[in-house]
């Protein structure tokens, strides 16, 4: 139970949604034990409860619920223009859970789905059955599982990193992204490491953390996260993403990489990914209509390519100056911008 | 608002002493009573009339998605583990007629007890006769739901049901049911006011009096729907980034009235320069 700040008690958890067709996967009885005393509700489909309308994300995020589905149709998503590829050809996403523990403010999931409540497919060896028969037809892949939800931060309810981890291993020419906020890692620490997994992190300015990513675990946990993941020889990536523009964004910004670098190895750091604050204008519109009134989504922003972005002038200030300061720490081939 | 709506006389009376409502002559095809920010009317039995009075009530009230409605009434035990007097919160809603299902949304604590309801359109007796999965049985919570989705955010629409009978007797007597309904209304009414307060969290930044003021300027400028949706954002943008700040000097462009439509454009113009981020 939650208690909010004018002495509501919100039930987080407090119903958990299960497709009848998911009582049957060992995933579901695993996940409904860590719950026992959350209700049960029975449903035929997941779009029933999840695709309800009107309903009110910013308030469903203080009394998360959870659905339980089994996943059909389509399972991997050909990457976003507005996310980075990193330099890989084949470049797909899929997504065994939908939404994140977290509450970012800016957060496109805001605008992507009609409820915050999280959705976890159980059937989760249909997904690696899908990523297989594409690495044969495309022969290399790389594919980010983590973007519509924080894998590793929901570890403790369902151990999918761990699952991605082993199911990764000794597929040539497979590379799988988890990307967290999350301080996590003790999570996976006794999980063999894999060559084909990349666990990446995102951070932003102390003041953007604390500011706009609710919940999420402050950038120093995360950092020590990050260092106990490169020690123990994972793949790291670091993506500072979105970069939101504000006063003293560069003094803050040359900070924090200072940081991220005083703790951590740049020479072992995989990769970069930057990217300024974006959201898809469909994501904007809907936010806007659904009564969600957080601060940035409000200003004034560039439309292009039917995306929304702050000023090109900025845009290409910031990364500049984020470009300069990180390559202070690794070459520029290892650094991808938006 | 709170809206309430329930199906009989004998449900409405013990809520009406409570809130000390009072009938609104006005109405003819269903009964409403009005109380301080709460509005109860009476439905008459079944889904369809429930969803034909929420709708009316809530339309004739121009209801905000931010009010709350709830459906309260007397309902029958399928499941043996429910008493006489029990408060059922409902957490999923049957309509047996359509097979369609609803998912009120709970999100703050409660004190009641929870059940799954089966929405029948006609009275069941004997537990035999239920075909369905579900813990109790009535005739309203289905279309009330339903129609209730049309209007409000959906953590706004609950259905209370008092436990009464266990499909064995259809025999209705009001002073039992006055007795069963007041007793929980303690507990029903902290339940409302806390669904209220939820919503406080979400208001809608601009309060009525800026809105009213946002409309009489697109009126008194010839404002099309689109500039006038376009001035509504940009004022809405403006109360949220320059928290501070309120629409006040918006009241100094009340007295603007145009002569064409080329001046109005004009001061729609100066308005969306005022109100720049």
């Amino acid at each position: 139970m939650s208690l909010s700040k004018n002495g509501l008690r919100f039930s987080p958890f407090s119903h958990i949604y299960v497709e009848e067709e998911a009582f049957d996967f060992p995933i579901t009885r695993e996940i409904l034990s860590k719950f026992e005393k959350s209700r049960i509700i029975s449903i035929y489909n997941y779009k029933e409860v999840f695709a309800r309308p009107r309903q009110n994300y910013n308030l469903q995020k203080k009394a998360v619920k959870l659905i339980l589905a089994v996943k059909k149709g389509q399972f991997l998503f050909g990457g976003p223009e507005v996310c980075h590829n990193f330099g890989f050809e084949n470049f797909y996403y899929t997504s065994p859970i939908l939404n994140c523990p977290y509450n970012c403010s800016y957060c496109f999931l805001k605008g992507m789905y009609p409820s915050s409540n999280m959705v976890i497919f159980v059937n989760i060896e249909d997904f690696f059955k899908e990523i297989e028969k594409l690495l044969k037809e495309k022969k290399k892949l790389y594919i980010a599982a983590s973007y519509e939800t924080d894998l590793l931060a929901l570890e403790r309810i369902v151990p999918y990193t761990r699952f991605f981890i082993d199911f990764s291993r000794k597929k040539e020419d497979l590379l799988i992204e988890i990307r967290t906020k999350s301080a996590n890692f003790n999570a996976v620490k006794d999980v063999l490491p894999s060559e084909n997994i990349i666990l990446s992190w995102t951070l932003s300015t102390e003041k953007i953390a604390s500011k706009y990513e609710k919940n999420a675990p402050d950038i120093k946990k995360r950092i020590k996260s990050i260092k106990e993941a490169q020690e123990r020889g994972y793949k790291i990536r670091i993506c500072f993403d979105p970069l939101i523009f504000y006063e003293d964004f560069e003094k803050d910004f040359k900070h924090l990489t200072e940081n991220v670098f005083n703790n951590i190895d740049p020479e072992r750091v995989y990769d970069i990914g930057l990217g300024v604050f974006r959201i898809p204008s469909d994501y904007l519109k809907n936010i806007r209509a659904r009564g969600i009134y957080d601060e940035i989504f409000y200003y004034p922003y560039e439309e292009g390519n039917k995306v929304y972005s702050v000023e090109k002038n900025i845009k290409d200030k910031m990364l500049d100056f984020s470009i300069k300061e990180l390559s202070k720490f690794l070459p520029k081939e290892k650094i991808f911008y938006l | 608002m709170i809206f309430i709506s329930c199906a009989f006389p004998a449900e409405a009376r013990p809520l009406i002493d409570f809130y000390m409502l009072k009938k609104i002559p006005r109405h003819f095809k269903f009964e409403v009573y009005e109380g301080e920010d709460l509005v109860l009317v009476i439905s008459g039995m079944g889904a369809v009339m429930s969803a034909a009075a929420l709708s009316h009530v809530l339309t004739l009230y121009s209801a905000k998605n931010t009010d709350v409605a709830v459906n309260i009434g007397i309902a029958g035990a399928v499941n043996e583990i429910y008493k006489r007097g029990d408060l059922i919160l409902c957490n999923k809603i049957v309509n047996t007629f359509s097979e369609r299902c609803f998912y009120p949304d709970i999100l703050v604590k409660h004190d009641f007890k929870e059940g799954t309801l089966l929405t029948y359109p006609r009275p069941v007796l004997g537990r035999e006769k239920v075909l369905h999965k579900g813990d109790l049985v009535d005739m309203e919570g289905a279309g009330f739901f339903e129609a209730a989705s049309s209007f409000l955010y959906i953590h706004n629409i609950q259905v209370i049901k008092v436990i009464y009978d266990f499909l064995d007797d259809l025999t209705v007597k009001r002073d039992e049911i006055y007795k069963l309904i007041g007793e929980g209304l303690a507990k029903i009414d902290s339940f409302l006011k806390t669904l209220e307060k939820a919503n406080e969290l979400i208001e809608n930044p601009l309060t009525p009096e800026d809105e009213r003021i946002l409309a009489q300027i697109a009126r008194n400028l010839g404002l099309t729907f689109t500039m006038e949706k376009m001035l509504y954002n940009l004022a809405l943008a403006y109360k949220i980034v320059k928290k501070e700040k309120d629409l006040k000097f918006l009241e100094g462009y009340l007295g603007l009235k145009p002569n064409s439509k080329k001046e109005g454009k004009y001061y729609f113009e100066l308005i969306k320069e005022r109100l720049k981020i």
